[in-house]
């Protein structure tokens, strides 16, 4: 699903170079539920950006679905984006003025589905999140817990391959954070492919994969491997 | 896209509305004094006959002091003639259709004394004068060359003075007083504009046509005064009415009707053969420089366009475009402040041309929204103008092209200006925005 090869990040000022992320290097296959931790600065958050074609990396092989990135102009990185990967943030990123219905239609729109088919994938995708009753409630309306899950319906709704979920509970309490959880194992139960980036360590384990990221490098942690973060042993480099 | 980008724009003025109010009133007020002034100019500068304009010719003899040109910049023959020069250009009518002229002012005399008589303006002219600037007739017609031969005593007038004078227009066979003297009305004239009132520019060219039009030739007989501009560059040799119109005093207007090329250059060779047989009497003392000069040119020639009005629309433009800068100023803040919903978009799968589009369309409401007050201020404007100086009557008015026009432009002006931040806010990074909303 994801294959990123010596993948490299350089952020370049005219006066300092920043090495973001170093010779990164991950595959991650269909229908994995992958947690990517790593302590601040690590460039959890610049993986995350790249593995979503939300910026472009410096140097190396980032392949999704196949498909060697690098090779694409704006237009098809967006096409891409929209047609392969949803997106949960932390803060869940709802359009205020806009109802439910609304939020979730959003990306179907540049998808450039016909009115019925959206109504249909919006109507089911706030139905499997458990807000198929509150179509025309606005994002203002809801607890943080069901904002999210909006968030998770709006990913959902164009049936992507590959979920990128950033610190999808950081902002929820712990009943919350379950229930979203839950909800992202269920949908990965279902096939979709699923990378996490999380502070939580309950929440890592609760993956099937841990990978951890340090200095721009990842360090993959076998299952149950876990140690607290920022006190890993020697970490192994993996394909 | 479209449906969706406008649903999204109305949505965006609706969650700002005091800085979309700023926006709309910012376009409004630029478009209304750009466009006032560019309306002021545009009727000024109006072809008033296009149907003919391009077959009416002024006619301008140099019978000007062999020792000084009549202009010095640009060695313009005089813009009138002699009463004499016109007097016999008429009596040897070489044009299709030919009109000496001067305008001149009658008192109408009621037939019931009991009413006071009223002054109204009048032209002395020829009876080609009607067919010449296509005036109107609403009922009867214009005079006869035996009319004007015999100086009979017939006049044609406006429906305006007929209604005033009768309380109705048919009135053609009746008798009006001009002053000592009855007048037999052998036409009543529709309301008619001629904007600017080009066949006298010596006098004001906003004014209407005159209410009274009688023969050249009843004029001179009953001595009636010359309104308008008396150029004379040596005395009349003798003193009083007959001199002045045997001097070489110019004060009339001279038009002449000349249906192609060929017409004209025989004209002109007329008017110079003309001259070459003045000269040997002692007159035309300067080399020939007579000129027969379309509408246009001629109303180009004599600055009919003051340059006042050039520079309030100068000014006005520049004004609007302080406005458009601004709106631009204050869409780019709009637009930028909602950079983080417009990075969300884009991650959600935007193309950079979906986000200019959908902000390219929050311009255009904006502009449509400041395009149509900008037109509402501009009546309101064009109004106020009527109000304030009522000799802009004819001009300060909006027709139904100049209003499509200017709506466009209007339109344009403010996608122009929204095109920019349109610009601005595509070029938003999808992921510079997300960890901060």
């Amino acid at each position: 699903m994801l294959n990123m090869q010596n993948l490299r990040k350089v952020f370049r000022t005219a006066l300092v170079e920043t090495h973001a992320l170093r010779d990164l290097t991950l595959t991650v296959n269909a229908g994995e539920f992958v947690a990517v931790t790593g302590p601040s600065g690590s460039g959890k958050t610049t993986f995350l950006n790249i593995a979503g074609l939300l910026e472009e990396h410096t140097d190396g092989l980032y392949a999704l679905d196949g498909i060697d990135v690098k090779q694409l102009n704006d237009d098809a990185r967006s096409k891409l984006r929209n047609e392969k990967i949803g997106f949960i943030f932390q803060s869940f990123n709802l359009i205020a003025d806009l109802d439910l219905y609304d939020n979730v239609d959003v990306p179907l729109r540049y998808r450039g589905f016909p009115k019925a088919e959206r109504k249909r994938r919006i109507e089911a995708s706030l139905a499997r999140v458990g807000l198929g009753s509150r179509l025309h409630h606005y994002p203002a309306e809801l607890s943080g817990g069901q904002q999210q899950r909006v968030a998770i319906a709006r990913a959902l709704a164009g049936e992507p391959k590959l979920l990128l979920a950033d610190e999808p509970t950081g902002n929820l309490d712990t009943v919350m954070a379950r229930g979203v959880l839950e909800l992202l194992e269920e949908i990965n139960g279902q096939g979709t492919t699923i990378i996490m980036v999380t502070h939580d360590l309950e929440l890592a384990r609760r993956a099937r994969r841990h990978v951890h990221i340090v200095d721009g490098q990842v360090v993959d942690l076998a299952e149950h491997d876990f140690a607290p973060l920022g006190l890993v042993g020697r970490p192994r480099a993996v394909a | 896209m479209f449906p969706y980008h406008l649903k999204l724009a109305l949505l965006a003025l609706r969650r700002t509305p005091v800085l979309s109010t700023l926006m709309v009133l910012a376009i409004a007020f630029g478009l209304a004094t750009a466009m006032t002034a560019f309306t002021v100019l545009y009727k000024l500068s109006n072809n008033p006959i296009p149907q003919k304009s391009d077959v009416l010719y002024a006619v301008q003899l140099d019978a000007w002091s062999p020792d000084n040109p009549f202009d010095r910049e640009e060695n313009l023959p005089p813009n009138q003639l002699t009463h004499g020069d016109s007097r016999r250009l008429m009596a040897d009518a070489k044009g299709l259709r030919q009109a000496a002229m001067h305008k001149t002012s009658v008192s109408v005399v009621p037939a019931d004394t009991r009413v006071r008589p009223r002054l109204a303006t009048a032209r002395a002219t020829g009876g080609d004068f009607f067919a010449m600037f296509d005036a109107p007739f609403l009922h009867g017609g214009g005079w006869s060359k035996a009319d004007e031969q015999r100086e009979a005593r017939v006049t044609v007038i406006t429906r305006e003075l007929a209604d005033k004078v009768f309380k109705r227009s048919d009135v053609v066979g009746e008798r009006i007083r001009f002053d000592d003297e009855d007048f037999n009305i052998v036409g009543v004239l529709d309301s008619w504009r001629l904007t600017p009132l080009f066949y006298d520019i010596t006098n004001d060219t906003l004014d209407n046509p005159e209410d009274v039009f009688i023969p050249f030739s009843v004029a001179t007989a009953k001595e009636m005064d010359v309104s308008g501009s008396i150029n004379c560059w040596q005395p009349p040799a003798t003193p009083g009415y007959k001199g002045l119109i045997e001097s070489d005093c110019i004060l009339t207007q001279y038009w002449v009707e000349l249906p192609d090329a060929a017409a004209r250059n025989a004209y002109l060779d007329y008017l110079n053969a003309y001259a070459a047989e003045q000269r040997k009497v002692g007159r035309f003392g300067r080399p020939d420089n007579h000129r027969v000069v379309p509408v246009m040119q001629w109303l180009s020639q004599n600055r009919v366009v003051p340059d006042d009005t050039r520079i309030f629309v100068g000014v006005g433009v520049a004004f609007l475009i302080v406005c458009l800068l601004n709106a631009t100023g204050l869409l780019l803040a709009k637009f930028l402040r909602k950079s983080g919903e417009i990075g969300l978009r884009r991650a959600l799968g935007a193309k950079r041309s979906a986000i200019f589009a959908q902000h390219l369309t929050e311009s255009g409401l904006i502009g449509l929204l400041g395009a149509v007050s900008g037109l509402l201020l501009t009546l309101g404007g064009l109004w106020l103008l009527r109000i304030l100086m009522p000799r802009l009557d004819a001009i300060a008015q909006l027709d139904a092209t100049l209003f499509a026009l200017l709506l466009v432009i209007s339109i344009l002006g403010a996608v122009l200006a929204g095109a920019y931040p349109a610009w601005r806010a595509c070029r938003i990074a999808p992921a510079s925005q997300l960890k901060t909303q």
